[in-house]
């Protein structure tokens, strides 16, 4: 009968060239599944292990002749390559994807800080001024406020109609339509403010509200970006 | 003083400030002072690397009050095209194109891409073809002699870096045989990384041809062609490989622009410039569908900046009754600012340097002979913030007082001048004309060739090889459709083959051929820049002055084939350029043969009523010398309810079972 003890010897005796299976049991098939729970235990205790279907001492493992092993080795080599290779372009691939969201979403987060600077730049040009400016009785920076809000909520593109504007001024100002046309004016000759000229009063029925001027109708206002 | 003087009437002979408008961003010569619009042209710069980073497509608007410099900014921005690393286009949509607007995009691309302003180093097309020859050697790895090798490692990983077009060029360097292998090679693998590139299954044969046709230049020529007259003869298909009978409808209009995009080493600025066009001739409907196909296309494709430019007032006028979803769309917008007084005074200088160096004079004052303090004070009282006041006033100043309006014919005149005759651009143009002053109707609007309906007439305007489809619409229109004149306008250089089945068709039909002179064909052309400049306030000209101007000048082109009766017919019927067929009146029948058409009617409405069928030919039930009876039979059976009446671009005329 096949004790613990007896493989163990048997294993280690065998040194480098190992033991298979059937060379232990021999012809004693009956105590193949016995001998079968001993390997897994001393497998489990770290004291055989087991390669290409052949048992070694834990130690001797070690020092297996490497000449021997050399094909196995290298097929194994290349095999583990391969599937390395396939393994890696996968992930290259995956990484490549991410890197291109990635860069999708610098490029996004850049376009914020851009907007975010910008803001940060009016923030700073009021802060830096303490008495605003007014133009009449009128706050310029309030009008900024008011015409910066008609432009986002309404899309104007930057373009936003005099009359329009006007409503919204009185909504905050007591004031008359006459004197924000003053106050744009004003504005529009120290060129903070661009006016522009409608030429088919026609296109729009509230024309009339926009600013006569010589002749024109000044409809349009362009609060102007750059800095002079 | 008398030096002076002199010197004054010399200048003024050159008429420095008389002309205040760009009429073609190709052009060469601009006098431009760069810190005007600076921030609206930064901001477009900044979309085009925006698209260049992502490749997505997106769309820009321009809009500034008439005079403000948008035009110029466009010739600006069309100057830094090699500088910036994009591509410029320019496309100029047409309503009676509406139908076919993938086919005269396409179009628009390749002579877009065949201009060149001397200061750039080399035609856009070349870039492209520089890119398909690297995407296309990308994978090449055969062997070759040690001096084609280097040609060929110097496209696949330049030493430095070069522009695109550097690689066509280093292309065009390797011996003929091999280009010749290449080509294919080439070709093959540019349509790979198309497939790889768009999410479309696109890339059919045709495509590959193409490309191939795209980097050989003994077979660009035949591309041109087919590209302007959307067919080939057998022997110009065969020379590109492509298969007799090929021809670009919308949909391969529409992959050729997608891979071209894709193809493009940089992205391309398609500017639209004149929308007010589309302002005054279409509908709230019409207007809506133009955004959405302008839309579709941007959502379609990759590389391209969609950059329309129009006067603030259309776009604001467009955005109350836009739906949100194209508002939204169309909501990234640059608005010019206005320039500042001091650039107003450097306008004058730039303008004063650039004519009296043509006098070969250099002055001391580069004002003179204005004076800048009164100049300074005119600009700011007057608030004349857009270019084209400024240049006014100067020219006001010079000349000695307001100069007097110009006329029409003067400005027409001066449009004359410099209008470049070509055969394609004047079938555009004519077309226009007829959409616009007699509210033609396209009969066939995804049609290559213009085939209209002015009135009761049918007018076809053809100047290609392959006329027969024109012939046998316009045929069909005087027998389908019961028009009682057809027309077939074509450039007296090219006249109509004999012994052929087109002339055959026309005299069987007595279609009027109607050759026009090139003097005539550069006129007519000229109008419509006319009519299309005065709607975009370019020109400043009341347009109803400019309208009848046109009107005469048409009816002139065609007095000697139709009455002015004939031609107001249709301004009378107010018909919009999309209705395509409005029944005739009760009155108008034709009485004789009522009884076969009432015959026929009656055997159609039985067996549809029956059930016997489903959908049946019309030229089922009529004999061919029957179909002059077409009309009466449509009319008959528009009325009965179970009945729907379908009729095809080639002219057949389908009758279906409405579902109950």
């Amino acid at each position: 009968m096949l004790t613990k003890d007896i493989v163990l010897k048997k294993i280690l005796e065998s040194g480098t060239k190992g033991k298979t299976r059937s060379e232990i049991y021999g012809k004693k098939t009956s105590e193949k599944e016995a001998l079968e729970k001993i390997i897994d235990e001393l497998k489990k205790e770290g004291k055989i292990l087991e390669k290409n279907k052949r048992l070694y001492g834990a130690e001797q493992v070690s020092q297996l002749p490497v000449k021997k092993e050399e094909v196995g080795e290298g097929f194994v080599k290349m095999q583990d390559f391969l599937t390395l290779k396939e393994l890696f372009s996968k992930e290259i691939e995956s990484l490549k994807k991410e890197v291109k969201e990635l860069r999708g979403l610098i490029y996004q987060f850049k376009s914020e800080i851009d907007r975010a600077y910008d803001y940060i730049n009016d923030i700073f040009i009021y802060l830096k001024e303490p008495s605003h400016e007014k133009v009449g009785s009128v706050d310029v920076d309030l009008l900024k406020m008011i015409y910066d809000n008609l432009n986002e909520t309404r899309h104007f593109g930057d373009s936003v109609p005099v009359p329009i504007f006007k409503d919204e001024v009185k909504k905050h100002v007591s004031i008359s339509d006459e004197e924000i046309d003053k106050i744009l004016l004003d504005l529009d000759s120290k060129e903070i403010i661009y006016l522009q000229t409608l030429d088919n009063p026609g296109d729009f029925s509230d024309s009339d509200r926009g600013i006569k001027f010589q002749g024109r109708i000044l409809y349009f206002i362009t609060w102007t970006k750059r800095e002079y | 003083m008398d030096e002076k003087r002199v010197l004054i009437e010399e200048f003024k002979k050159l008429q420095p400030y008389k002309d205040n408008v760009i009429k073609d961003p190709f052009g060469n010569e601009i006098i431009d002072v760069e810190s005007i619009n600076k921030s609206a042209f930064d901001k477009v710069i900044n979309e085009l690397v925006a698209v260049k980073k992502s490749k997505e497509s997106s769309i820009l608007i321009l809009q500034g009050e008439p005079g403000s410099g948008k035009s110029h900014l466009l010739a600006r921005i069309y100057r830094y095209a090699e500088i910036e690393r994009f591509l410029f286009a320019l496309y100029n949509p047409l309503l009676v194109k509406s139908g076919a607007t993938y086919s005269s995009l396409l179009r628009s691309l390749f002579d877009s891409f065949e201009r060149k302003h001397s200061e750039l180093k080399s035609k856009p097309i070349n870039h492209i073809r520089g890119e398909i020859v690297k995407i296309g050697l990308r994978n090449y790895n055969a062997q070759e002699e040690p001096r084609i090798q280097v040609l060929i490692k110097e496209i696949k990983n330049p030493r430095k870096t070069v522009v695109p077009y550097a690689f066509y060029e280093s292309f065009r360097a390797l011996p003929a045989n091999i280009q010749e292998k290449l080509r294919k090679i080439i070709a093959e693998e540019a349509l790979q990384y198309v497939r790889e590139e768009t999410e479309f299954k696109i890339g059919k044969k045709y495509l590959k041809a193409i490309i191939e046709a795209i980097i050989d230049e003994n077979k660009y020529l035949v591309l041109r062609e087919l590209i302007s007259e959307g067919s080939l003869t057998r022997e110009d298909a065969e020379k590109l490989n492509l298969t007799t009978g090929f021809s670009i409808n919308e949909d391969i209009a529409f992959e050729i622009i997608q891979s071209i995009f894709v193809l493009s080493p940089f992205p391309i600025l398609l500017s639209i410039d004149q929308i007010e066009h589309f302002d005054r001739h279409l509908d709230k409907d019409g207007i809506i569908n133009f955004l959405e196909d302008l839309y579709n296309l941007v959502a379609n494709t990759k590389n391209v900046l969609l950059l329309l430019s129009a006067q603030t007032a259309i776009f604001n006028k467009w955005r109350s009754f836009l739906p949100e979803y194209l508002k939204d769309r169309f909501s990234n917008t640059a608005s010019l600012e206005g320039m500042s007084s001091e650039e107003g005074l450097e306008i004058i200088k730039v303008r004063n340097k650039y004519f009296f160096e043509k006098l070969g004079v250099k002055l001391d004052d580069p004002y003179f002979p204005f004076d800048k303090d009164d100049l300074l004070k005119k600009i700011k009282d007057n608030k004349l913030r857009s270019p084209r006041k400024v240049i006014e006033l100067a020219n006001a100043i010079l000349e000695g007082a307001l100069p007097e309006k110009k006329g029409v014919e003067e400005e027409f005149e001066n449009i004359l001048k410099k209008q470049i005759y070509n055969k394609d651009d004047f079938e555009d143009s004519l077309g226009e004309l007829l959409a616009t002053l007699f509210n033609a109707v396209n009969l066939s609007p995804r049609g290559k060739k213009l085939v209209l309906r002015v009135g009761e007439i049918a007018i076809g305007i053809d100047n290609s090889k392959n006329y027969y489809s024109t012939t046998r619409k316009l045929a069909s229109a005087l027998r389908k459709k019961g028009l009682n004149k057809a027309i077939f306008v074509r450039d007296e250089k090219i006249p109509v083959r004999e012994g052929t089945k087109s002339i055959e068709l026309i005299r069987k039909n007595n279609i009027i051929l109607k050759y026009y002179t090139l003097e005539a064909g550069k006129k007519l052309m000229a109008l419509q820049k006319l009519i299309s400049y005065t709607e975009s306030k370019d020109i400043d000209l009341d347009l109803k002055d400019v309208l009848k101007f046109a009107m005469d000048l048409l009816k002139n082109f065609f007095e000697d084939v139709v009455s002015l009766e004939e031609l107001n017919k249709s301004i009378d019927k107010q018909e919009g350029f999309k209705q395509i067929h409005k029944p005739k009146e009760e009155s108008q029948i034709i009485t004789k043969g009522n009884k076969t058409v009432a015959e026929i009617v009656e055997r159609i409405r039985s067996e549809f009523e029956e059930g016997k069928i489903q959908v049946a030919r019309l030229s089922q039930y009529i004999s061919k010398d029957q179909s002059s009876l077409v009309p009466e039979i449509l009319k008959l059976l528009e009325k009965i309810p179970f009945i729907m009446i379908r009729e095809l671009e080639n002219g057949e005329i389908f009758i279906a079972k409405k579902p109950s």
